[in-house]
């Protein structure tokens, strides 16, 4: 049985099968859920944000350009909505970050005993350093494989603009993978 | 940042599990966007039928208060005359207006429950 497209998924919402739109939530609800998160605060701050972009996903079906990409116009919704709740919240994030930082420099030294899974709290340690855009943009670049013009589209920025902010985000990254995951870098295949 | 710290970065965020919202979410998300279901019912009496209601009670009352009316029994089997009746103009008006409603409102009853036992 061929797999229902985002395309057939939109047109049956459109057409009144509201219960269809499940399945477009299904489908990005990880992705969306954990873009959310790595831009926020807290994971309850996380959640709300990620179903507040369904939610105005699905209120502006009707406006989505078909020949667009769901996930790409998914995603900007997602980043508007995580830009929006960090500038309303405004919460003490600099002073979250502030404390990870430190503890980040503590850990310095579990870094070196890493596999897999300490592969992975690695890199999320070091993209929590990172600011909470560039978290959103390397997360849609390297995880979904998001080309420059998708992620110029993303955030509403020129390519040219958005090419800049993935290279300060990834040159960036790069310093603090260097710094406190050399090893495990050169222990990596 | 050289080649092969971009590879470990990539291959790093690439088998990093993505985190998953409760597992209510989407039940959550669906509740918010279900279409409220609201309930029309048609009215047991429509607009017209009132208009007609009216229309018909007032020129009853027209009638009522324009001429007088004077009823008398008497029961001739038994060549009784019972003394005449004289119904009053405002009585005649009471009568010509209570029974038609009183008509009414069997018709409205009958109708609503016959509409609850299409419900059950």
């Amino acid at each position: 049985m061929p797999a229902i497209t985002d395309s057939d998924c939109i047109a049956a919402v459109l057409s009144g099968n509201t219960q269809q739109y499940a399945l477009l939530v299904n489908r990005y609800k990880d992705l969306i859920y954990t873009l959310c998160a790595r831009c926020l605060p807290s994971v309850e701050l996380a959640e709300e944000a990620a179903q507040d972009s369904f939610l105005k996903a699905f209120k502006s079906l009707s406006q989505f350009n078909k020949k667009a990409k769901f996930s790409t116009w998914l995603y900007r919704i997602a980043y508007n909505t995580c830009m929006d709740y960090l500038k309303k919240k405004a919460i003490a994030t600099d002073q979250l970050n502030y404390n990870y930082v430190e503890e980040v420099g503590e850990e310095a030294s579990v870094l070196h005993k890493l596999h897999d899974e300490e592969r992975t709290e690695a890199i999320l340690k070091a993209m929590d350093r990172l600011a909470k855009e560039d978290r959103f943009v390397l997360t849609l670049y390297y995880y979904e494989e998001l080309s420059t013009e998708e992620l110029a589209e993303v955030l509403g920025i020129s390519p040219n603009y958005a090419k800049q902010k993935l290279f300060r985000a990834r040159k960036q990254l790069g310093q603090i993978i260097e710094e406190h995951a050399t090893e495990l870098i050169n222990d990596y295949e | 940042m050289n080649s092969r710290e971009e590879k470990w970065i990539r291959d790093s965020i690439k088998t990093t599990e993505l985190m998953q919202p409760s597992a209510d979410f989407t039940n959550n998300l669906m509740q918010l966007i279900k279409p409220k279901h609201k309930v029309e019912t048609a009215p047991l009496i429509s607009k017209n039928a009132w208009y007609a209601i009216v229309a018909f009670i007032g020129a009853i009352t027209l009638l009522v208060l324009t001429i007088n009316v004077e009823i008398s029994y008497s029961i001739p089997l038994f060549d009784m005359r019972l003394p005449m009746v004289k119904i009053s103009n405002f009585t005649a008006l009471l009568l010509t207006v209570v029974a038609p409603l009183f008509f009414l409102q069997t018709v409205i009853i009958s109708k609503y429950f016959k509409s609850a036992v299409n419900w059950g």
